[in-house]
């Protein structure tokens, strides 16, 4: 047993030692989660800061200015054409200068003071239909704030219902607070599934693996040795990314570190288990490489981080049982805006558990059956 | 109360809507509030349940209204249009964003292996003393990738088309022709890693970390560009996927719209020929 220990912490040794030798391949580890939560944390929000929008405003009243100065006093609507005929409209939003046009009809006044309802027309570039629905949404609350102040300046009753919202764990539904947790995963899964993978698709190629299989190594120690260093890796990474978010963007924690690391853990862990699996079939770098890619790509695009899960189509949704970064995600937003604990993670933490279980045992089967 | 919270906490519930107790007496005198509780933690998630609700809330109103049950009717009423994408699907911009990372991935992460595998084994070298010319080893290891590429353009449009239904707009050939150019700019990439780096296990993290993930996060394929800090706009510019994920976009839902297509296939055309002449140099100062 003690012996058995002892060869694992060696090849650790020798893991960690091939791979921090190299001074690029030590900053490749390091730099880039640190710059990529920097960079990313600014861009992933589904915030808008601006939106263009071009106005055909045919009413030109001061019930039309009224509603266009609450959107410019926005400070989020920046309005790029004043419009004058209805053919422009078109060329705006085509050409993805404007994201909204709007319209305003010759008798907008007329309407509202004679207590008919006006329309406001809108197109919005459904290019990036999520963006334009953000945008949307912006507006219509502001055509709310106008409607409000219309009928209580011309006593008019308040509307018959009003919906007063409010957001728990998030109050001001600021996206970051959702993105950046989010990150903690996504950056580590990518280059530690991809250490993993690489690390006996090396040795084979270089021809060390058969070497290490004359050794008196057990397959299950050699795995350990290779699972080890990835896992430190991936925590340093883990906790570099967890550091810019608490440091930099002050990303209100409400959970504990150690439920936090425990989930990070037993992510790490199912995705090194998944890294190692492709490592044990494929034969070259490349194609371990090619193998990972084809699993990052849908990991990171299905985690759930972007797109509600819930959103998907059945079958999609069942792939994502077996995607580790989306139990990841969910703990980390969950430990970082619920402040849960353990009892409450429960559902992502046995699945990851299932998945380091049964790639790790793969992996080391595939190990000791695949000689060659 | 207690219970629903319990069950958002559980995410069996995406929002709670509370109604007070006095709601009929309040209604009856002109106003009522309707509480509604969301789950913040997936902020955008969240905004869209507070706008469905609310757009439930305003049909209500309006019924009533139109039945005068109430008084007054909503001063502005908004009509929404979406351009390019009526029904607001989300596959139709999801798709063309897929395309761009997987052209990404074929075009820069196979072509940086395959070239710091040559460095790697010294096999490179090797070839460099054949009567070969050195871009003539260029064309022919990058051919086969762009080939590649190409196969998986046609792959990822028939899905889009057929299995996903995003209809193509515009044209098939400006569709080619962007993607040619991008399959160009990717491949220069990957050429410019391997030869720097030489080992394919930095080479591959390296073009994954300046490829995929900028081409997944800042392409303004999931998140817009306009609302970026101007410092990591700046960056963005360098990417040569905001132009494609833009150049796809036009092209699969608004059609051949040239005030995009021009603009931003010239970048990448710049783009391709720099990357072409940045390996050139390099292959011939690496020898």
């Amino acid at each position: 047993m003690l012996n058995s220990l002892l060869r694992i912490l060696a090849l650790t040794r020798k893991e960690l030692l091939a791979v921090l030798k190299d001074r690029r391949s030590r900053m490749s580890l390091l730099v880039p989660p640190l710059l990529q939560t920097l960079i990313f944390g600014y861009a992933a929000s589904y915030d808008l800061i601006h939106v263009p929008y071009a106005v055909l405003d045919q009413d030109r009243t001061s019930a039309s200015q009224q509603l266009l100065a609450g959107l410019d006093g926005s400070g989020i609507f920046q309005r790029v054409a004043d419009l004058t005929r209805e053919s422009d409209l078109a060329p705006c939003i085509d050409s993805r200068r404007a994201l909204l046009a709007l319209q305003i009809q010759p008798d907008f006044e007329r309407r509202l003071l004679s207590g008919e309802s006006a329309d406001l027309q809108v197109i919005a570039d459904g290019r990036n239909s999520n963006t334009a629905g953000t945008a949307l949404g912006y507006l219509g609350s502001i055509v709310e704030q106008f409607n409000a102040d219309w009928r209580s300046s011309h006593g008019l009753p308040p509307a018959p219902l009003g919906i007063i919202t409010r957001a728990w764990y998030n109050p001001n539904l600021e996206t970051r607070w959702n993105m950046i947790p989010g990150l903690i995963g996504t950056l580590t899964l990518i280059q530690t599934m991809m250490l993993a993978a690489m690390s006996v698709a090396r040795e084979r190629e270089q021809g060390t693996f058969d070497q290490l299989l004359v050794t008196p190594f057990r397959p299950y120690e050699i795995m350990a040795g290779k699972a080890l260093p990835a896992m430190a890796v991936g925590s340093v990474q883990a906790t570099c990314v967890l550091l810019v978010a608490q440091l930099w963007f002050h990303i209100p924690f409400a959970g504990s570190y150690l439920t936090l690391y425990a989930g990070l853990l037993m992510f790490l862990l199912a995705a090194i288990g998944i890294g190692l699996l492709v490592s044990s079939v494929a034969a070259t770098m490349q194609q371990a490489m090619l193998y990972s890619m084809l699993l990052i790509m849908p990991f990171s695009l299905l985690s759930g981080m972007t797109t509600p899960l819930s959103n998907m189509p059945r079958p999609v949704q069942y792939f994502t049982d077996i995607n580790p970064l989306r139990y990841a995600i969910d703990i980390t937003r969950r430990v970082y805006l619920e402040g849960a604990g353990l009892h409450l993670l429960w559902p992502d933490l046995w699945p990851l558990a299932l998945i380091a279980a049964l790639t790790l045992a793969a992996a080391s089967w595939m190990f000791s059956h695949r000689m060659e | 109360m207690d219970q629903a919270q319990q069950l958002l906490l559980e995410q069996k519930v995406d929002g709670i809507l509370r109604i007070p107790p006095d709601f009929v007496r309040q209604l009856s005198q002109g106003h009522a509030d309707l509480q509604l509780i969301v789950h913040g933690g997936d902020a955008n998630r969240a905004r869209i349940i507070q706008g469905y609700v609310q757009g439930a809330a305003g049909a209500w109103s309006a019924r009533r209204a139109a039945q005068g049950e109430s008084a007054g009717v909503t001063p502005v009423v908004l009509q929404t249009r979406m351009w390019f994408n009526e029904a607001n699907d989300s596959t139709y911009f999801l798709v063309p964003g897929l395309i761009v990372l997987v052209m990404t991935l074929i075009g820069g992460l196979m072509t940086a292996m395959v070239m710091a595998r040559e460095w790697e084994r010294g096999t490179l070298e090797a070839l460099m003393v054949t009567p070969v010319r050195s871009d003539e080893i260029l064309i022919g290891k990058t051919l086969p990738y762009f080939a590649l590429g190409m196969i998986g353009l046609v792959a990822c449009v028939l899905a889009a088309k057929f299995l996903f239904h995003v209809p193509l707009v515009g044209s098939l050939w400006v569709l080619l022709g962007a993607s040619m150019l991008y399959v160009l700019v990717a491949l220069g990439i990957g050429l410019l890693i391997s030869s720097w780096v030489k080992n394919q296990l930095v080479a591959s993290q390296l073009t994954m970390l300046v490829t995929f993930m900028p081409a997944f996060m800042l392409s303004g394929f999931m998140f817009d560009l306009r609302s970026m800090p101007a410092a990591v706009r700046l960056i963005t510019y360098l990417l040569p996927a905001r132009y494609y994920v833009a150049l796809l976009q036009s092209v699969f839902l608004a059609g051949d719209v040239w005030s995009v297509i021009l603009p931003n296939a010239l970048v990448l055309a710049a783009m391709a020929a720099v990357l072409a002449l940045g390996s050139h140099t390099m292959m011939r100062k690496r020898l």
